[in-house]
């Protein structure tokens, strides 16, 4: 059997997450995706529990409170995830804003998409980058 | 000296003239001794020495030269050797001019008059320009024929020289109005040239700042090419030849320089000599360290570099300057409207742009929303979703196609199409569309449309819009009644009317209907909806057709709008006139009738007060909105946590307050009748709901910072869009936050309440009492439910004169405010008492540091402050005779009362000098100790004895006794200190030591022999008159002024026989010239008015006519009971001053009669500063006589302290002034004024008097003062502009992005699934609340009016270059129709790089997207001139322009489409056969407008389509960058 893959995305907009969701089971069918609705919750969610160790993390830049930039530095800050790959998922892909992620630790930029097979192939090609074979 | 007896009678007198005469050696001339000259000489040499004329007399052959003192100055140098001189030896520089003259008199014995004749005189040591007016007349001689002649001279040279200077000033002062600054420097060299005698040449030098160099740019009097002129100065390295013109820049002062030394033919102007010196003036600039000019000018050289002349070359570069500075300012403006025209236009060009962007994609969701409500088999709640969606939709499709129509006007691209139409059956059928929804609503449509026989030519596109855009209106707002829509003609006019019954328009607002983005705040209608641009995109229409509009209204009865159109077509353009009678689609009423009908749906009632009956455990929240869809939005979001009860207007949100408090009001900012800020105003002044939180909900970008700074105090907002989340957050923080400061207030409350000292809590700027504790209302007397809730001063008027001050001390500084022994007049049970109060108040400060309430604290100290007082009475009075005594020079002695043994308590430093005892000594001693007086009487004793008692004042003299024994006499007075209540408290005595006054009384006697002998030497003759009119003293002097021998001879006269003698000697007239009479005398009015009097007479000698003049003084002097003692007369010789005062008179006269012909007031001041006189354009200016009065009123108040600062420093350092003033006219206008001032000094360099004028200067200066406002205004509202810019880049790219991106996703997503019906129905509710939201973001968008400049940038643009980018970008297109593109080689332009590309891709496209097969383009391109071009439009036919060709084999068009394919939306084909947005060529249109070129198409059907465009081969060279 195929082994799991353990998603968590955060973003505050409800119809992104099942967009998402929807997407990424229909790439891959033993995904698990967690949501947090904000950069406090999902730090709440990684502190509170110790054994939550998602494969790929996925952050909004536009967050309520804390920006997707803040909350990707406090990420990094957590140990257990520093290897984590995180991506940047947003509608707009400004040269400037992509850059400051990457030279903070993000793996990559998913820009939001019209359409959901162009989310689909994306996402292929990320989980296809993971080094670990599941 | 000769003696008096021997000098023959026609050569007495004459002064220094008549002295040299007699005592000249006549023997050894032609002429002999004096007595035996001729009779005629001897009258001639009388006349000519009594008279004050310059006169000279010539005699015998060679005109032996005899001249009087006035004549001295002409002579000048030569004097006092021309005395007995031939006129050929004296006159030898101008005798060949006068030479002639004199000879028709001798010879011809002919009288010659000669008017102001130039002549170069060299009197000082150096040739002299000088005029003079003068006649020669023959003398006959005792034996016949003529034997001399006599001259009589006026000398002219100050009025010619100064005429002249004031003739060359008001030339360059009516230079006004210049265009630009080399016309200004050319006219004036002009003005300058005019003046030949002062400027023999002059040349302005323009700097060049940058540079550094001065630039010879305009000529007076010599050639532009003259071979010796510096055409370029280095100001740094200027060399030898312009060192002086470099010093001059440099230091920004007139600098004066030699000649000779290197011109060798440098023009002579006037004058047959070469001037000897140049003058460099700078024309300065207020705001720059170099000069903008320098005017290099030789100098006249006949004239001394004086200041007189110093000052008109200065006055002359004055005037210069001023034009200078008036024409930077007009081409300061002029720089300034061509920014703001590239801004309107950059503003106007991003309109259309966002526009576009915001249709496209409001198509592609009509689209899909209108397929599935036709769908048959849609869910009935869907199609109800799917209403609210398309109802959302269609009202932006309107929003964005009135902005699009707005910014077509703008940009001058809307062109209408005239046609002549039958207008009333047209509006009939527009007026029809509507008649159905309005009846729906319960309202009458009437249509009273006459049909006209006049021709009437419309737009009936605009026509359309402009019928439906009323009609909607007048729908909005009218509930019940009717609308009437009428069409008549009024003589040469169409009139369209339409009436509505609605709530009409408030006066205030009738002026502004038709501005951009006005909207009417506070209005009941069906909806709040609109863009405020609809009415004044309908003015714009109107007026294209050359009509007007107007409207008509009265508040709650109705509106009128009237449309005026001429009939006929000749006030039309010719080209935009169309004939025939396409039919055009139908699209837009569409939008207008449906968003009408969708308003009527709006009136669903809800169950507003839904959830009060559900768990009232949860608080209360009231939504107030105005949308029905949004209050159930809200609703919905806060369900399960708070209970909600809505209303749908500010007013309505009221009326339920008044039955249900909630905890928290969340409300909407835009509503009708009663908006968000209104309803939080009457919230927080309601006492009942002050505390209640309120949210506010904001749509429009803008608001945001208008409520963070609203001053009554919301709670929060929010800014929609906002997410579900936070709005419970903030809603429930509020809340929580609320109780809990109820909760703590209301222990502190409890606290106040056992202290024992008054507290009051103030809230606001009003200082509503919000509680006041016990202590307090015991000191009030009144019920805490009284006063609280009420303004302090309100509910407490009568503290408001003790305490007002301090609260607003508080809220001034900010800080706490303790005050001792605050007196508050306070009326308790009707009885008014000062009390007194320990009072703290301190400020209440909010998270803000925004003060907003005070605590107010105090302690009463009534008892203690009156006790305190009491002492405080008691010694003031006391102290203050102390302090007083401590400061005059008299003895002052303090006491205490008897009962205290009159202890002395003040001794001050008068009482040690005159007594002797020191203040240590005298003080505590009883005043009898110290103090020993001797009364001369008894009574005198019991008198001041009765005083010291305290029965009052007594004042007398007595002799005192000192520390040493001497006795001395004072004048001492006694005054009693009582207490208010009539207790003695003290005495104090004021005693002068007249010791000294008393001896000096008798030593008067002596003083008076020393008088006289004081008189006997003065230089004025002194008359002593008893009051019986008898001469009781007369000096010498005094009886030779009279014309006495001797005093003896006159002494013992009395008036009347002086005034005999006086008679008989002399002529004497008073100072006008009047003759003498009794009345006039000085001594006769210092009797009658018993004071000094004073006059000025001229006595002229009956024997000898000589001329003299008196000052008299006589000063009446009384003795002790008040008769006349005798009359002191004081006569002065002021015969000098006098003829001094007469000439400068005259040449006054004649400076004021040339005063009075400037349009500059004149004024001239004595050197105390006093107006002595002022020309009559002050008159004319301030309609007031008085100039000197009127002066004070006007001046500025705000300038009047400069002008006096400088004023009095010029005048003391004496130097010239300018300042610039503002003056009031005589309509009370203030006027900018310049004003210059010189001194006027007399040989000794003493300033006589100032001279000076005042200019209006008023337009130059408030144009520039106009100009720096203007410019700081428009420069803030393009950095806010920017501002907004920047925000809306970030909306369009972010916000904007978000909802268009989901709506697309989910349709797409909505076609996957479309068997599925609860995905479908899932997937159309995200879209309607995509949206939604996206309606929200448009609207606020909406706010931002103005737009930032985008700049326009050119650059050489290789064409081969963007052509390769664009194929690039299409490969994949290019190789999937399997499309071939030829071209040879395109050539290099200046363009715009960004827009050629897009230029290529959007024709290229074109041609890839209207192809059937496989397309082939050919583009080809050739370079032309103006002349080729097929299409209208003016072009310079010599101009070089590109020919660019891009031919297709597509499908081609109808060669009738061949304009309109450039119109925006403009499709020919249908969306299902090609697709396309319609908007690519009319950018491309654009784009080539923009650089100025020109565009053409062609085509036949079936064949292909041909692009022709034509493109400057270079751009203006000022766009470049």
């Amino acid at each position: 059997m195929k082994p799991e893959l353990i998603t968590f995305l955060i973003d505050d907009d409800a119809d992104d997450q099942e967009i998402f969701s929807m997407v990424l089971q229909e790439v891959y069918d033993r995904a698990k995706c967690f949501f947090a609705d904000d950069g406090f919750a999902a730090l709440q969610k990684i502190k509170a529990n110790a054994s939550f160790l998602p494969h790929l993390i996925f952050i909004d830049i536009n967050l309520p409170g804390m920006n997707g930039i803040q909350c990707l530095d406090e990420i990094k800050k957590i140990k257990r995830l520093k290897d984590i790959p995180v991506y940047m998922y947003s509608t707009s892909a400004e040269k400037a804003i992509v850059n400051e992620c990457r030279e903070r630790g993000a793996a990559g930029f998913l820009k939001k998409r019209v359409y959901t097979d162009d989310l689909k192939s994306d996402l292929i090609k990320i989980i296809s980058l993971l080094k670990k074979p599941m | 000296m000769q003696p008096l007896e021997k000098i023959p009678g026609f050569l007495l007198g004459g002064g220094e003239m008549g002295e040299r005469i007699r005592n000249f050696n006549w023997s050894k001339t032609p002429l002999g001794t004096p007595s035996s000259w001729d009779q005629s000489l001897k009258t001639c040499v009388r006349i000519m020495l009594t008279s004050s004329q310059p006169i000279w007399i010539g005699w015998g052959k060679q005109l032996i030269k005899l001249y009087n003192d006035p004549y001295k100055a002409i002579v000048g140098g030569k004097h006092p050797d021309a005395l007995g001189q031939p006129a050929s030896v004296v006159w030898k520089d101008i005798w060949k001019d006068i030479e002639p003259m004199l000879r028709q008199v001798m010879e011809r014995d002919e009288g010659t008059y000669v008017e102001s004749q130039l002549l170069i005189m060299e009197r000082y040591g150096y040739p002299e320009e000088t005029y003079y007016t003068f006649s020669y007349s023959p003398v006959p001689g005792d034996n016949g024929g003529t034997a001399g002649m006599i001259c009589y001279n006026t000398a002219d040279t100050e009025r010619i020289i100064t005429e002249r200077s004031l003739q060359t000033l008001k030339e360059l002062g009516t230079l006004t109005k210049k265009n630009n600054l080399e016309e200004v420097y050319t006219t004036a060299a002009k003005v300058l040239e005019m003046n030949n005698k002062d400027f023999p040449c002059a040349i302005i030098y323009k700097i060049d700042e940058e540079k550094k160099i001065a630039e010879a740019f305009a000529f007076a009097g010599i050639d532009k090419d003259h071979p010796e002129l510096p055409k370029i100065i280095d100001i740094e390295h200027p060399g030898m030849i312009g060192q002086n013109l470099s010093r001059a820049v440099k230091e920004n002062k007139l600098v004066v320089s030699d000649t000779l030394k290197r011109w060798k033919d440098l023009p002579k102007g006037f004058w047959n000599v070469m001037a000897k010196h140049f003058v460099h003036v700078p024309i300065s600039h207020p705001n720059k360290k170099y000069p903008l000019a320098v005017v290099s000018a030789a100098l006249n050289p006949y004239r001394k570099f004086d200041e007189a002349y110093r000052n008109f070359v200065q006055l002359a570069a004055d005037q210069i300057s001023l034009e200078v500075k008036n024409v930077l300012a007009l081409e300061e403006e002029r720089k300034r409207a061509e920014v703001l025209a590239e801004i309107d236009k950059a503003k106007t060009l991003f309109f259309t742009n966002v526009s576009h962007e915001f249709r496209t994609p409001l198509t592609l969701m009509l689209g899909p929303i209108e397929e599935a409500l036709k769908d048959p088999n849609a869910v009935s709640d869907n199609v109800a979703r799917m209403n609210v969606a398309h109802r959302n939709a269609l009202r932006l499709l309107k929003l964005v196609n009135t902005l699009l129509d707005f910014s077509r006007i703008e940009s001058g691209r809307q062109k209408a199409n005239f046609m002549l139409t039958d207008v009333s059956s047209f509006t009939k059928s527009l007026a029809a569309n509507f008649r159905s929804i309005i009846e729906k609503a319960g309202l009458e449509l009437n249509i009273n449309a006459e049909s006209f026989i006049q021709p009437l030519y419309i737009d009936r596109e605009m026509w359309e819009k402009i019928v439906f855009n009323l009609l909607s209106n007048a729908f909005k707002y009218t509930i019940k009644g009717g609308i009437t829509v009428e069409l008549s003609a009024e003589k040469n006019f169409a009139v369209l009317k339409i009436k509505d019954t609605g709530v009409g328009i408030p006066e205030n607002e009738l002026p502004h209907m038709f501005e951009r983005f006005h909207r009417i705040e506070n209005v009941t209608g069906r909806t709040y909806e609109g863009t405020g641009i609809g009415l004044s995109l309908i003015k714009e229409f109107v007026q294209l057709h050359g009509g007007s509009i107007s409207v008509e209204s009265k508040s709650g009865v109705g509106s009128t709008f009237s449309v005026t159109i001429p009939f006929g077509k000749a006030h039309l353009p010719s080209s935009q006139i169309k004939n025939e009678d396409n039919d055009f689609a139908d699209i837009i009423s569409d939008v207008y009738i449906e968003e009408a009908a969708t308003l009527l749906g709006n009136v669903a009632v809800e169950n507003e007060l839904k959830g009060l009956e559900e768990d009232k455990e949860f608080p209360l929240v009231m939504i107030v909105d105005d949308n029905a869809d949004m209050r159930r939005h809200l609703q919905t979001l806060l369900a399960g946590k708070f209970r909600t009860i809505t209303a749908h207007n500010g007013m309505h949100a009221l009326q339920q307050l008044r039955e249900v408090i909630p905890d928290l009001i969340l409300s909407d900012i835009m509503m009708p009748v009663m908006d968000g800020i209104k309803l939080l105003k009457e919230i927080k002044s309601n006492k009942k709901t002050e505390q209640v939180p309120v949210v506010l909900l904001t749509a429009r970008a803008g608001e945001e910072s208008k409520i963070e700074g609203w001053e009554t105090g919301a709670d929060d907002y929010l800014v929609k869009p906002f997410s579900s989340k936070e709005l419970v957050a903030r809603i429930d923080a509020q809340i929580k936050i609320k109780q809990k400061r109820d909760t703590i207030l209301q222990n502190v409350y409890n606290l106040f309440d056992e202290v024992p000292f008054a507290i009051a809590v103030l809230k606001g700027e009003d200082l509503i009492i919000e509680f006041i504790n016990r202590y307090n209302v015991g000191i009030w007397q009144c019920s805490k439910e009284e006063v609280t809730g009420k303004p302090l001063f309100e509910a407490r008027p009568d503290i408001r004169k003790g305490a007002e001050w301090v609260h607003a001390e508080v809220y001034r500084t900010g800080k706490r405010c303790v005050i001792n022994d605050l007196p508050l007049e306070l009326t308790v049970k009707g009885k008014t008492q000062t009390r007194y109060f320990n009072a703290i108040i301190d400020p209440q400060v909010n998270e803000d540091g925004k003060i907003i309430g005070q605590l107010a604290t105090s302690i009463e100290v009534t008892d203690q402050v009156l006790a305190r007082k009491k002492i405080e009475e008691a010694n003031r009075q006391l102290q203050f005779a102390a302090t007083l005594g401590q400061s005059i020079p008299d003895a002052v002695v303090g006491t205490l009362p008897a009962e205290e043994n009159y202890l002395i308590t003040t001794w001050n430093k008068g009482a040690e000098t005159t007594y002797g005892w020191k203040a240590d000594e005298a003080i505590g001693k009883p005043v009898s100790a110290v103090l020993q007086t001797i009364f001369r009487s008894e009574e005198e004793r019991k008198i001041s004895e009765a005083a010291l008692a305290g029965n009052g004042y007594w004042k007398g003299e007595v002799t005192q006794k000192t520390k040493d024994g001497r006795e001395i006499i004072t004048l001492a007075s006694i005054a009693y200190i009582k207490s208010a209540e009539g207790k003695i408290l003290g005495a104090v005595g004021v005693n002068r030591d007249i010791t000294k006054l008393k001896e000096a009384e008798t030593a008067l006697g002596v003083a008076k022999e020393q008088l006289e002998i004081t008189f006997k030497n003065i230089p004025a003759g002194i008359y002593q008159l008893n009051s019986k009119g008898r001469l009781e003293y007369i000096n010498e002097r005094g009886a030779a002024l009279m014309g006495y021998n001797s005093v003896e001879e006159v002494m013992e006269h009395n008036m009347e026989q002086l005034k005999k003698h006086v008679d008989e000697k002399f002529i004497v007239l008073d100072e006008t010239g009047k003759e003498m009479t009794e009345e006039k005398g000085t001594i006769y009015i210092a009797i009658k008015t018993r004071k000094h009097a004073e006059a000025v007479f001229q006595f002229i000698n009956k024997e000898t006519g000589k001329s003299m003049w008196i000052l008299s003084n006589s000063t009446p002097v009384y003795d002790d009971n008040g008769e006349l003692s005798f009359v002191l007369t004081i006569a002065t010789d002021v015969t000098s001053s006098k003829t001094a005062e007469i000439a400068l008179r005259e040449s006054e006269e004649r400076f004021r009669t040339l005063a009075e012909t400037l349009p500059q007031m004149v004024w001239m001041r004595n050197a105390d500063g006093n107006i002595e006189y002022a020309s009559k354009a002050w008159e004319i200016y301030s309609g007031k006589k008085d100039v000197s009065e009127a002066w004070r009123t006007m001046v500025h108040p705000d300038d009047w302290e400069r002008v006096m600062n400088s004023w009095e420093k010029d005048s003391a350092s004496g130097t010239s002034f300018r300042y610039e003033v503002r003056l009031k006219n005589r309509e009370g206008e203030y006027r900018w004024h310049h004003a210059a001032g010189e001194p006027v000094k007399d040989q000794s360099g003493k300033i006589i008097k100032w001279i000076g004028a005042l200019t209006d200067i008023h337009v130059q200066k408030t144009f520039a003062e106009k100009l720096e406002d203007q410019v700081a205004q428009r420069t803030e509202e393009l950095l806010k502009a920017n501002k907004e810019l920047e925000s809306f880049n970030y909306i369009a790219s972010h916000d904007l992005q978000e909802p268009l991106r989901k709506i697309q996703t989910f349709i797409a997503l909505i076609e996957r699934n479309r068997e599925n019906n609860e995905i479908v129905q899932k997937y159309f509710e995200k879209i309607r609340s995509s949206a939604e939201r996206m309606s929200d973001l448009i609207r606020s968008i909406l706010a931002y009016s103005q737009l930032s400049k985008t700049s326009q940038e050119y650059s050489l643009t290789d064409l081969n270059q963007i052509l390769d980018d664009v194929k690039n970008d299409f490969e994949l297109l290019i190789k999937e129709r399997d499309a071939l593109i030829k071209s040879d080689k395109l050539p290099v332009i200046r363009s715009n790089p960004l827009q050629m590309h897009q230029l290529f891709a959007n024709l290229i496209s074109n041609s890839l997207k209207f192809s059937n097969h496989k397309p082939e383009i050919t583009i080809d391109s050739r370079i032309i001139t103006g002349d080729k071009i097929t299409v209208n439009g003016s072009v310079n036919p010599d101009q070089k322009f590109v020919h660019l060709t891009f031919a297709d084999n597509g499908i081609g068009f109808q060669p009738e489409f061949k304009e309109q394919i450039f119109q925006l939306f403009q499709r020919l084909h249908n969306r299902a056969q090609y697709s396309g947005t319609g908007i690519g060529l009319s950018i491309v249109k654009r784009i080539i407008e923009q650089h100025k070129g020109f565009i053409a198409a062609d085509s036949v059907p079936g064949q292909g389509a041909i692009f022709n465009v034509w493109l400057p081969l270079e751009q203006n060279k000022s766009y470049d960058h």
